[in-house]
């Protein structure tokens, strides 16, 4: 109790750490709902690799002095487009077109960050995130873009929904899917980069995925996964903050560690698929099994 | 205007591999037409290329005199129940919705028009009772019929059907064949990529025989011959009381 009113009055106390929170529970949200669509389409791996795919932009844009956000959305949807042409024009898998692509773009990033050292780019920064840095404008330009990406989930919602149910079908009545792949691919790139102070690069795709999986454990109805994922991110982000202010620990592992506990829970105790479910359900077949052994 | 759909001289290859030859064929409308042939004779190539979802090497086709493009409403896909996730978050209802999509404004949401065509859809194949469950705890005979309901939502003149009863009994069979004649009643044609060559006969009124070439089309007795039969299937055929039997593959 302690800790926490003493997290609630540092909260008033300091704009670091209300901008820190404010940008956590906006990524919460905006990661929350584009995971949902990520994995339902098994884009897990592609999430990952654009994520880290961002890192060359992300630097260039500080060398040169230009937004992050173009620097970072260039190069993420570079490398998507690259993982796609690989695989669409060899015999090479989806996978290992992904893992070639975005390890290549990754380690261009690095290259470029550590030639330049003393340009006051720390790269620790940029993959882990640096939640101190989160400055007012940061936080607006973070709400903007999480609103006009939520805006257009919104205005979208039938064109994402069928294409990821049912591609053939999307196509068939004429939608672009190759256009929505590579928007989803660009919005990808966006999360990343309004990420990156916050949970940082590395560890982004955890926001992506482990809510919408721990939502996707819990219902059977997408608007509410959607809905819990989002939640689950939002939980995630304010006790991740919280615990890494009172342990003084790294804010993006710390917000990590979080949504992958409240996965484990709902692992577990899930009343629809839970393990507990499961075994319990073994336990109450086998039980009637030998009942009616008995009565028969 | 009866043909259909007009196929001339199309070829589709993947990889410099021809799936598809110089194939040439029209239908009628108003039948249920079966496209056979076993695994990798091109049947779903070339099904994809009247569909407009791959681009053909060379050839023409039409469907009611028209390019693909300007008239994708008025076909429907029904999916092999293979290539959809069970597991998606998803109800019944939502799926036949979708064949509402179509007719929708890109932003816009059901109205009440299309609740009511829905709702008839999934009564005319007898799921109306499930239409709240998500679609993995349907049978499979069960799933085959969301999705022709889908079909049937979206008003289409055509319908493919790709392996409609792969992996379903043959009461549910049985139901959904009812439901095919049914609809080629109402003016429908259908198309049905299948590939076990001993019910063909009851179930379609022209056969359309593949084998990466066109082999033959026509009615049963014309089409389903020993002759045609070895040039697709080679040493899988037999005959058993005068029938010819397949091999299931």
């Amino acid at each position: 109790m302690e800790n926490i009113s003493f997290f609630i009055q540092s909260l008033g106390k300091y704009q670091y750490l209300q901008n820190a929170i404010i940008a956590a529970i906006l990524v919460g949200i905006i990661c929350g709902v584009i995971g949902c669509f990520i994995i339902l389409r098994g884009m897990a791996l592609m999430g990952d690799a654009i994520s880290h795919a961002v890192l060359p932009g992300v630097a260039i844009a500080h060398f040169l002095g230009f937004s992050l956000i173009i620097g970072a959305t260039i190069t993420g949807v570079i490398t998507a487009i690259g993982i796609g042409f690989i695989s669409q024009n060899s015999k090479i898998k989806h996978d290992s077109a992904i893992g070639i692509m975005f390890t290549a773009a990754f380690a261009l990033g690095i290259v470029l960050i550590t030639a330049n050292r003393g340009t006051g780019v720390d790269l620790w920064h940029i993959l882990f995130g640096n939640v101190l840095a989160v400055s007012t404008s940061d936080v607006i330009s973070v709400f903007y873009i999480s609103l006009i990406i939520l805006l257009g989930i919104f205005m979208f919602y039938k064109q994402l929904l069928i294409s990821t149910f049912d591609p053939i079908m999307a196509k068939s009545i004429g939608l672009p899917t190759k256009l929505i792949h590579y928007v989803l691919m660009l919005t990808l790139s966006l999360v990343t980069v309004i990420s990156l102070k916050t949970v940082g690069i590395v560890l982004v795709v955890a926001m992506l995925i482990t809510p919408g999986a721990t939502a996707y454990l819990l219902t059977n109805k997408l608007p509410k996964m959607i809905l819990l994922s989002s939640v689950f991110g939002i939980s995630s982000a304010i006790i991740g903050v919280y615990l890494s202010f009172i342990y003084d620990v790294a804010t993006g592992a710390s917000i990590v560690l979080v949504a992958s506990t409240i996965f484990i829970l709902s692992f577990i105790f899930s009343p629809k698929q839970g393990m507990l479910k499961n075994k319990f359900n073994i336990i109450k077949n086998k039980n009637l099994i030998e009942s009616s052994e008995f009565n028969g | 205007m009866n043909k259909i759909i007009e196929v001339q001289n199309v070829s589709v290859s993947y990889n410099n591999l021809k799936a598809c030859e110089n194939i040439s064929f029209s239908i009628d409308k108003n039948q249920i037409i079966g496209i056979i042939g076993p695994n990798g004779s091109g049947k779903s190539t070339l099904v994809k290329a009247i569909m407009g979802l791959i681009k053909i090497d060379d050839g023409i086709i039409k469907i009611m005199d028209k390019p693909i493009y300007k008239i994708r409403k008025k076909i429907a896909y029904v999916p092999q129940r293979s290539n959809i996730d069970f597991d998606f978050p998803i109800s019944v209802e939502e799926v036949v919705m979708m064949g509402r999509y179509p007719h929708m404004l890109w932003w816009k949401k059901a109205n009440n028009k299309d609740k009511k065509i829905v709702k008839d859809s999934l009564n005319m194949v007898g799921v109306y009772e499930k239409r709240k469950n998500q679609i993995g705890e349907l049978s499979g005979g069960e799933q085959q019929k969301v999705f022709l309901a889908r079909a049937l939502a979206q008003e289409a003149e055509i319908l493919f059907l790709d392996e409609p009863f792969a992996g379903i009994d043959i009461a549910s069979e049985n139901k959904i064949m009812d439901i095919l004649k049914k609809l080629k009643k109402e003016g429908k044609t259908l198309f049905v990529v299948h590939h076990d060559l001993n019910k063909a006969g009851n179930y379609f009124d022209i056969i359309i025989l593949l084998k990466n070439k066109l082999i033959e089309l026509g009615e049963h007795d014309k089409v389903l011959n020993i002759n045609n039969l070895e040039k697709v299937y080679k040493d899988k055929i037999s005959i058993i009381n005068n029938n010819l039997m397949v091999a299931n593959i």
